[in-house]
């Protein structure tokens, strides 16, 4: 027997009954295929780093793999380069995001213009986020190096004339400009992900928004203020909260550019796990980093929705 | 200075407005569009350039200059002559490609759940998803290789499918749940209403109107597995299987590196995907009937 | 339907008898072509380098036609990371490049060839070589893991016409003051640049390094360092403090291309390539190649050996190509061809058909007075070098190769960066390696 709309009797707390029920099947089973995907390839290694971070895995000494309680934590709390890759670690990743979603709500902006060769331009915005990681990462090392093309250009401007630059600065071998300068190649590699997924949610909004906007004479500003961010907010929300997390955690461009250095100016959270793990065989140590960033993703995580909860009221 | 946009516009609309308004507003977009498009070129049209350069004038000078001193193509040709490059090509397509697509279907169900459906757990399911992400490579890349090894999927394509089908469906999920938390619900309820099941609302008027937000995932989850570099040099030993990224690895030997033929492989792996999205890129527009459901 | 027409029966016999009899065919052609297949790991990827597998598997093919060979290229910078990936599982090749002989033994990832290999095999190579070729195992017991082919011993490389042009002259040796000294009269500020020095990367950066390190009579143990039983470290000192002063001089004295703090090997083989930098510390790797360069640009090529610094001649590292039979072998039961390739490729004649091919310098000493080697001003400097070689890292200490490409660049970035003192660098350096080993299990005494 099924229960119709009208036969319902609206005071009943909708817990268990029958009809919730069937809604509530109805999200697992969509939810089932991605949970089964994720089962055996994601959440099981996961579990099993996060079990390694409790052993004492050497790659040097397999035989010798056993379990050490809260070891690796002590080391790492005893590192004294932990407070300063820590911060490094949120410079890097929070630098690039903010500058990646600024450059592109502006390009996509601009891309959702109705210019000729629009698919062009669109197909040419795509075109960092395509090269592969690590010779996106020499061709920024060549274009920096004090000779490089970049000092020449900075040369040709003046900007050396009047003071505001050395001449044949080394950027990336300097530690005060090394990670701004990581950062920069990180933008130009990650912001075009930001534009498509801006371009696409600038296409949910209906127009009649703006419409209606116009009508009651707000300018382009206040358009973008109140209608455009607003109805983007979601996906500004989730592309920041995802650049974040894989930003924090990638280190295809520390690793080519600097590895960490020179003298530990570059370094974060994620390049040394894969410092200790691979360079010194360190597997177990480099899980406890990786619960640590883990653990700090996570929180930022739950802090992010619960502020975006509040909001959507 | 403020950003002046404007709300994308179908034929219908008022074309009149546009022209009036042109030579002030457009002026300004395509400045602005001529500053991005030479801050993202740059760097590449360098590239671009320094591909037509024989490797020893590159090195002569390190490329200080775009001007090509004596243009040549040997770079290209001894990348498919010397290297197995249309192979790599070949293989990068296809695991990106096998990627996309099931990441962004299986997401796309997993996201509307997420953005719809209200079920017990669904906070902590929703996270959980997440958390594998967080984690970083290094602690997982043993264990992942070692079950790969168990299930005899090393060196086959499956290893890296699966694999970046591991890394991409926790962010096309919440992509798409974005996405989908974007279209109006009165238009879902008005399909519940006239009797469509959950999955009838589904095919019939979220995906259509999400068109954007799956093209855009699709794109995503296939940049992610194109320029994959860790699992696939970890993966895969033969060199059949190489994909782009392996394979431009694999031709930085020791001491000497042959920068026109890696220049001339980085224009291959980005240039035909530039291309492709130059082409994909009309289904970023507004879909179907998404303004027509007024009251 | 009961009965078949004759016709039928004779089909069906002829399909049953083809059946019975196509395995035993199949059978049959493996026994007539039993092909053992091979996997070979190598991380040099040079065209040159295919080519010179290429000439030795060609000859080794007439031999031994019923091996074949694939081989399996893993860049130098995976490398490492990949094969202690495999070690963990079943994954490792067959044989091939042992180019960590110490890690990977550690890593139970290679087999001892003790007892395997005739002992006159390695006669002909230098005997300090042939200590490379030894490992810690799990058993903490020495044991042989490689067969040495081909050396990579550093020297400088100069770039001959630009020294001309500032009046220097080649000589067979020279103090590490005069080395100091032509480098900062080859600079021109802004132009050009008396030598170019990698402070990032793995392996070259350390090993150089240390080379100076010990030029000046730095070291990391009082005793031998091919001993097991762990002693304790004295590399901080003076004498290693004045090592590191002098090599990070040649950068604070502006005589080094600026970059040097995060230049790996491929910027400074790009530096020197394109006459930024007037000479370059660096092994024998590019030097056909180099000198094609060179010659297409006008420059010519030459090298000078390591100078002599207060504590001795600055001594090469002790790199250079190993062959070793993987873990992998002992799976299929192919260990017998395996070892007949890594004894091929290490004899006389593979190293002479491979060394010529790529220009790399073969581990035989008799081989080293060929004229190909012998009677090239090229090679001089390198072979030179070759009787000043010094075993350095201490045998016990398990994980320090891959330990030190993590402790020492960064510190010696901070002294390029004068954010460090030679002293301080000293020190730190033997802290980190200590706590480094301790963590790694390895009981460092005091």
């Amino acid at each position: 027997m099924s229960a119709t709309m009208t036969a319902r009797a609206p005071a009943r707390r909708p817990m268990l009954d029958r009809r919730t029920l069937k809604r509530w099947m109805a999200g697992y089973l969509f939810l089932l295929p991605a949970m089964i995907c994720l089962a055996v390839v994601s959440f099981v290694p996961m579990f099993q780093g996060i079990v390694t971070s409790f052993e004492n895995f050497s790659l040097f000494r397999p035989g010798q793999r056993g379990f050490v309680g809260l070891d690796q934590y002590r080391y790492l709390a005893e590192d004294p380069l932990l407070a300063r890759t820590f911060w490094q670690s949120w410079y890097f990743a929070l630098g690039s995001v903010a500058l990646q979603a600024i450059l592109g709500m502006a390009s996509a902006l601009l891309l959702n213009q109705n210019i000729w060769f629009r698919g062009f331009f669109r197909g040419l915005v795509l075109i960092p986020w395509v090269v592969p990681g690590a010779l996106a990462a020499m061709m920024f090392g060549l274009l920096f190096t004090s000779t490089g093309l970049v000092n020449t250009l900075l040369a040709d401007l003046g900007l050396v004339d009047l003071g505001l630059i050395n001449a044949a600065h080394p950027w990336l071998s300097d530690p005060r400009t090394s990670m701004p300068t990581i950062i920069m190649a990180n933008t130009w590699k990650g912001f075009p992900f930001f534009t498509v997924m801006f371009l696409a949610a600038l296409q949910s909004i209906p127009k009649d928004y703006y419409e209606a906007a116009m009508i009651d004479g707000a300018s382009n500003w206040q358009s973008f203020r109140h209608i455009t961010l607003p109805s983007m907010a979601p996906t500004i929300l989730i592309t920041t909260l995802l650049g974040t997390i894989w930003t924090f955690n990638s280190i295809d461009l520390i690793y080519i550019l600097t590895s960490g250095g020179p003298y530990y100016s570059t370094m974060t959270l994620a390049m040394f796990s894969y410092n200790q793990g691979f360079g010194r065989g360190n597997i177990g140590y480099a899980s406890a980093i990786g619960v640590v960033i883990l653990a700090l993703m996570a929180i930022i995580t739950i802090v992010y929705l619960a502020a975006y909860r509040r909001v959507e009221r | 200075m403020s950003m002046r946009i404007t709300a994308p516009r179908t034929a219908a609309m008022t074309a009149a407005k546009h022209r009036v308004r042109l030579p002030a507003r457009m002026v300004l977009v395509y400045f602005l569009l001529a500053g991005l498009t030479l801050a993202i070129v740059m760097p590449f049209l360098w590239l671009f350039l320094g591909s037509f350069k024989s490797s020893f004038e590159l090195m002569q000078n390190q490329s200080q200059t775009l001007w090509i001193k004596n243009p040549t193509l040997e770079n290209y040709q001894r990348l498919f002559r010397e290297y197995d490059f249309a192979r790599y090509f070949l293989n990068s397509t296809i695991v990106a490609g096998v990627t996309a697509v099931f990441a962004t279907s299986v997401s796309a169900f997993a996201g509307y759940s997420l953005a719809r459906f209200t079920f017990a757990g669904k906070s902590f399911l929703s996270f959980l998803i997440l958390l594998t992400q967080m984690i970083p490579v290094i602690a997982t890349i043993i264990p992942l290789y070692l079950w790969f090894q168990w299930l005899h999927l090393l060196d086959t394509y499956w290893a890296l499918i699966i694999a970046y089908n591991a890394f991409a469906i926790p962010f096309c999920t919440w992509l798409l749940r974005g996405f989908f938390m974007e279209i109006p619900k009165e238009l879902e309820e008005a399909a519940e209403i006239d009797g469509a099941g959950q999955l009838g609302t589904f095919f019939r008027i979220v995906l259509p109107l999400s068109l954007p937000g799956l093209v855009a995932t699709l794109i995503f989850s296939f940049i992610l597995a194109w320029q994959e570099f860790l699992f696939a040099v970890t993966f895969t030993s033969k060199a059949e299987l190489r994909t782009l990224t392996v394979g431009i690895a694999a031709m930085r030997g020791r001491d000497i590196v042959d920068w026109g033929l890696l220049n001339a492989g980085v224009v291959v792996s980005t240039v035909p995907l530039a291309v492709l999205f130059a082409f994909v890129q009309r289904y970023l527009v507004k879909g179907l009937t998404a303004g027509a459901v007024k009251g | 339907m009961t009965g078949f027409s004759r016709r039928e029966v004779v089909k069906g016999l002829g399909l049953a008898t083809g059946a019975a009899l196509l395995p035993g065919l199949g059978s049959l052609s493996a026994r007539a072509a039993e092909t053992v297949k091979l996997v070979n790991v190598e991380h040099d990827t040079r065209p040159l380098d295919n080519a010179a597998y290429k000439a030795v598997y060609d000859a080794f093919r007439t031999k031994h036609p019923g091996i074949e060979i694939e081989f399996q290229l893993i860049p130098w910078e995976q490398a490492r990371p990949k094969l202690l990936t495999m070690a963990q599982g079943d994954g490792l090749p067959d044989m091939g490049r042992v180019a960590w002989v110490a890690d990977l033994a550690a890593a139970n990832a290679i087999v001892p060839l003790d007892g395997k290999i005739e002992p006159s095999l390695l006669d002909t190579v230098d005997p300090l070589l042939v200590q490379q070729a030894y490992g810690v195992g799990n058993d903490g017991a020495r044991h042989l893991y490689a067969l040495p082919w081909f050396v990579g011993t550093q020297s400088i490389l100069v770039n001959k016409t630009l020294l001309d042009k500032a009046g220097i002259t080649l000589k067979d040796s020279w103090t590490t003051d005069e080395f100091a000294a032509a480098a900062k009269a080859l600079t021109v500020p802004g132009k050009q640049w008396g030598v170019t020095l990698d402070g990032a990367g793995i392996g070259d950066p350390v090993q150089i390094f240390l080379s100076a390190i010990y030029g000046y009579g730095g070291k990391w143990v009082a005793g031998d360092p091919q001993s097991v039983t762990p002693e304790p470290i004295v590399f901080d000192s003076p004498e290693t403090a004045a090592g590191i002063e002098w090599y990070t001089n040649l950068y604070l004295d502006g005589s080094a291309v600026p970059s040097a703090p995060t230049d790996t090997y491929k910027e400074r083989d790009a530096n020197f390539q394109s006459g930024k930098a007037a000479m370059a510390w660096q092994g024998p790797w590019s030097l056909l190649e180099t000198r094609e360069n060179f010659k297409q640009g006008g420059w010519e090529l030459a090298s000078m050996p390591l100078p002599t610094g207060p504590g001795g001649s600055v001594p090469p590292s002790l790199g250079g190509g190993m062959a070793g039979l993987f873990r992998g072998v002992l799976k299929d039961g192919h260990e017998a061809e395996a070892l007949e390739w890594i004894k091929f490729l290490s004899s006389e004649e593979g190293q002479r058909l491979y060394c010529k091919t790529n220009g790399m310098i073969p581990a035989s000493r008799t081989l080293q007075a060929d004229p190909f080697w012998a009677d090239d001003p090229l090679y001089k400097g390198y072979i030179g070098t070759m009787k000043n070689m010094r075993q350095m890292l201490p045998i016990w200490a398990t994980g320090l190769e891959g330990l030190l490409d993590d402790v020492v660049p960064p510190l010696m970035q901070g002294v390029f960066l004068r954010q460090l003192t030679p002293a301080d660098a000293a020190k730190e350096i033997q802290a980190q390696v200590i706590r480094g080993l301790q963590q790694n299990g390895v009981r460092v005494p005091s």
